[in-house]
């Protein structure tokens, strides 16, 4: 190897890792502020490392602002919205990919269209919907219009239409009825696909935050991300309490992303190949 | 066991593009029908509208008497191999096999009897916990074949099965095939683009081109009175040549109505020695000599175009020299040249197919 | 067609209720609401409801806080898309240029910030660019340089959101331009090469190139997700100082919900939701240039 193409290469490991060095130190910073006392997270010379490590912050967290609520609200939005989102772009993906049916191209139309609706614009009526049919401040509110997600259909939409239909013909001729086939050939031929919607929807339905805090105006029903900012109006002193705070609100993600990594990036991947 | 009745079928597309027109034949009750024809000749269609994957447009199908045409694709009793398999990735071949059955409730230890049985003949035992992905191209094949026969149904549809193998694995799954139908009884339409593989497994054979039956007829009547000229280029290989009067010696001993004719004769008519007093001669120079081992392909050019012959390669004269070519009378194929349909001539009737010509 | 058959549309129609009662029917609300004077005494009497036409439109051309909210979400957008895309390409494209035993590792690294809370992310950078004890101002005081008030001058706010904005998205292009790039076949390389192409011009001629779809895509994305800005600077800011980050969202969030002028708030809605599929349009019909390279 030349010398220059040595250089070239020590020059990339050496650029790769500063970059990722400055993408995980504020999060291990904010981590690590968690875990110190007021007048050492406060001191001019910034410490990096707490020298007493405390979990006063977290105990605080939890028992005085009630974090443990949040984090169940966020769970169990998060988990219905996952659970409804994929049964819905599974049976509408595949429909739309695999099933003859009258107005099929006005639905995939639809669908597309939906992807460029900003979702954040249609908050005002939503709430009026919401307020109207007295379901604000219930988990309703915010599982039913996450699960109205097109990106999950498209991304079903695209897989399937990958699987090569003599499959599901070759089933319709062993005799399966159309749920037969649905449940039996093709809900195992998209679980990787699903899998990745799942994982994806969860992700953004637990760090979503403007309509969760338009919908959740009752503090017992709110989650974490909507808490946090709230506790932040407040609190925004206790530098210690609010990184306690942001740090249990990141790290479960970060944990089903490592956890779940090859499924999620594949929904980002296929994400950018269905256009 | 069934026949399979097609009449008049007809099959547009929303689009408004005829697939189908008026498409008649029958398979006999267990008969192997070879369907053949060139790549958008509707033949699969044809396949998928016997299966019920896809509806007709106009006409009657009728399989073992009963008219199947509102007759959804499970209620048919038939079983299909598709052209890539179409096996279900996820599961091994044994589920593969017993799918079929399972979704008809059928028993579990007689599904396990007849799966084993099943995979016994095709020789599967081996392989019954591996899933598609583990499998031979060959393998693949035997367990589609062994998902369609475990159904025991009244017909078996076969779209191109074998063309996703490589040579030699068709040659012997040709042979397992035709053993098959054989040991089976079962009647069976087999869909395929390749002539040779036509001429070879059907008992009898159906040209489509265009969307048009084309001819119905056993492969030696089909290869040797081709009923128009699209057959008669379509089968055999290498394909037949087609000529005018002038390209023969004595072009005014070409019977009748000459200028309104066209004459074809396969390559391996030729033969370098007059047979008889009767027979055509044809010179031209060598333009290309291609050796397939046993036998020559010759190119030659004339005056009124090219002629490819199959011949023996010794005692060939070089490329570039001379070469004169005689042909029985008999063996001349005439063909209208308007209609392209075939012309019996007085004077030219065949004394019938000799066994040697056969190829394949 | 014999699958014809109404099961069909039973598989999609749960997602079409959906997309219509939460997407299509809300849509249609916010472009009927922004016809109308809907404000606080509307929610509590519905008879002071007037249908006022475009007035909503015409207050919002003259209304000096919703052009400087456009400025401010604007200047994230062109500041911030292209900086996206930049480190998008450049990182993935050392990423896959290293031995792959290491690429998973820099890939979760730098993907890490797409998966975390909005809030908590703009959380944690506030006390970064604290003027007092942050370690950014540390830092420049290390090197010789002034403490600055990133979060209290206006000029400096609108940079320090779009470098937190940036900061957390451009792992996720990072994530596409590498699978993209590993579908540039590698005999393109190899080709180049033996034509004698150095690192610089395999890079120009070939990589920037190929990726342009993925690149053009990318930026529809990125601007489509910058455009909606709100968490950042409703936690960091509050809009501040100044108004200086107010984004459109946010603004349409005050009159809405703070102010409860819905008729106005969703005439910034619909305004938002316009300029949108203007960049999908926009995108679409220059894709097909960069395809012909």
């Amino acid at each position: 190897m030349s010398l220059q193409n040595r250089t070239l290469r020590a020059g990339t490991y050496l650029g790769l890792a500063v970059l990722a060095g400055a993408t995980l130190f504020p999060l291990l910073w904010v981590t690590s502020i968690a875990l110190m006392r007021a007048p050492e997270a406060a001191a001019g010379t910034p410490s990096l490392w707490p020298h007493h490590p405390t979990l006063v912050n977290v105990i605080n967290i939890i028992s005085r602002q009630h974090l443990g609520r949040y984090f169940f609200n966020s769970l169990v939005v998060a988990i219905a919205t996952m659970a409804l989102s994929m049964l819905v772009a599974g049976s509408a993906g595949y429909g739309l990919a695999r099933v003859e049916f009258r107005g099929r191209r006005m639905v995939s139309w639809l669908v597309m269209l939906g992807v460029l609706i900003p979702n954040q614009a249609l908050v005002l009526p939503l709430f009026e919907m919401f307020r109207t049919v007295h379901l604000v401040n219930h988990y309703a509110a915010l599982v039913l219009p996450a699960a109205a997600n097109p990106v999950g259909i498209v991304l079903v939409q695209a897989y399937m239409r990958a699987i090569p239909a003599d499959i599901l013909d070759a089933a319709r001729i062993d005799g399966a009825s159309e749920w037969r086939i649905y449940r039996s050939i093709v809900v195992p031929l998209m679980a990787p696909m699903l899998a990745a919607v799942g994982v994806l929807i969860f992700v953004v339905s637990w760090n979503d935050f403007m309509w969760p805090m338009i919908a959740m105006q009752q503090e017992s029903m709110q989650t974490l991300p909507v808490a946090l900012a709230a506790i932040d109006r407040e609190h925004y002193q206790d530098i210690g309490l609010m990184a306690a705070g942001a740090t249990m609100t990141m790290l479960p993600m970060v944990f089903v992303f490592l956890a779940s990594q090859r499924y999620y990036l594949r929904s980002v991947i296929a994400g950018s190949l269905t256009d | 066991m069934a026949a399979l009745e097609i009449e008049h079928v007809e099959k547009t597309l929303r689009s408004g593009q005829s697939v189908l027109r008026d498409v008649s034949f029958t398979a006999r009750d267990g008969e192997l029908l070879a369907v053949v024809g060139p790549s958008g000749c509707g033949k699969s269609t044809l396949l998928r509208l016997v299966a019920g994957l896809d509806s007709i447009t106009a006409g009657v199908i009728r399989i073992g008497g009963r008219t199947v045409n509102e007759v959804p694709p499970q209620q048919r009793d038939v079983a299909m191999v598709f052209q890539n398999h179409a096996l279900y990735p996820h599961m091994t071949v044994y589920e593969n096999l017993a799918f079929g059955l399972r979704v008809r409730g059928t028993p579990r230890t007689q599904i396990d009897r007849r799966v084993r049985q099943t995979a016994a003949q095709l020789g599967l035992e081996a392989m019954l916990k591996r899933y598609p992905r583990e499998l031979s191209g060959g393998q693949r094949q035997r367990t589609a074949l062994g998902r369609a026969m475990l159904r025991n149904p009244a017909l078996f549809l076969l779209d191109e099965p074998l063309s996703s193998l490589d040579v030699p694995l068709r040659a012997e799954l040709r042979r397992e095939l035709a053993a098959l139908h054989r040991s089976l009884g079962t009647t069976m339409v087999y869909v395929t683009h390749d002539q040779s593989e036509a001429l070879s497994l059907g008992q009898r054979m159906v040209v489509l081109a265009g969307g048009r039956v084309q001819q119905i007829d056993t492969p030696i009547n089909v290869y040797h009175r081709p009923a128009n000229r699209f057959v008669a280029g379509f089968v055999g290989w290498p394909p037949m040549n087609f000529l005018t009067a002038e390209s023969f010696d004595d072009g005014a001993r070409v019977p009748a109505g000459a200028s309104g004719l066209e004459y074809g004769v396969r390559p391996e008519s030729f033969s370098t020695q007059a047979g008889g007093p009767d027979d055509l001669q044809l010179a031209g120079r060598i333009e290309r000599i291609e050796s397939q081992g046993s036998e020559c392909h010759i190119e030659l050019t004339q005056r009124f175009g090219r002629v490819l012959a199959r011949l023996r390669c010794e005692k060939l004269p070089r490329v570039g020299e001379q070469i004169r070519l005689w042909v029985r009378r008999s063996d001349l194929h005439a063909f209208d040249r308007t209609n392209g349909q075939r012309v019996e001539l007085m004077g030219l009737e065949r004394s019938g197919p000799r066994p040697e010509e056969r190829t394949q | 067609m014999m699958r014809k058959r109404p099961s069909g549309a039973l598989f999609v129609l749960p997602a079409l209720v959906l997309l219509a009662v939460f997407v299509f029917i809300p849509l249609i609300g916010v472009f009927g609401l922004s016809l109308t004077d809907f404000d606080v005494y509307s929610v509590a009497n519905p008879a002071n409801l007037h249908v006022i036409g475009a007035a909503n439109y015409w207050h919002l051309l003259r209304d000096r806080q919703a052009w400087q909210a456009l400025e401010t979400t604007l200047v994230v957008v062109v500041v911030g898309v292209p900086a996206t895309l930049l480190l998008s390409l450049i990182s993935a494209l050392m990423i896959e240029s290293i031995a792959e035993r290491w690429r998973g590792l820099f890939r979760t690294a730098l993907f890490v910030p797409v998966v975390c809370s909005t809030v908590a992310i703009a959380i944690s950078w506030r006390y970064l660019l604290n003027t007092r004890f942050g370690l950014v101002n540390h830092l420049l005081g290390l090197l010789g340089l002034r403490a600055v008030d990133w979060l209290g001058s206006p000029h400096l706010a609108i940079l320090a959101i779009t470098i937190v904005v940036v900061w957390k998205g451009f792992g996720y292009g990072m994530i596409i331009v590498s699978a993209a790039r590993k579908e540039i076949p590698d005999e393109l390389y190899d080709a180049a090469r033996i034509e004698g192409a150095g690192v610089p011009h395999r890079l120009l001629r070939i990589t920037v190139p190929m990726l342009a779809p993925t690149l053009g895509l990318l930026a529809l994305l990125d601007v489509s997700g910058y455009w909606q800005l709100f968490a950042e600077p409703y936690v960091l800011t509050q809009g501040g100082p100044l108004g200086s980050t107010t984004s459109l969202l946010l603004l349409m969030y005050e009159r809405g919900f703070r102010w409860w002028r819905w008729g106005a708030a969703s005439a910034i809605a619909m305004a938002l939701t316009a300029v949108m599929w203007l960049f999908a349009w926009v995108q679409r019909h220059t894709r097909a240039g960069w395809r012909g390279d």
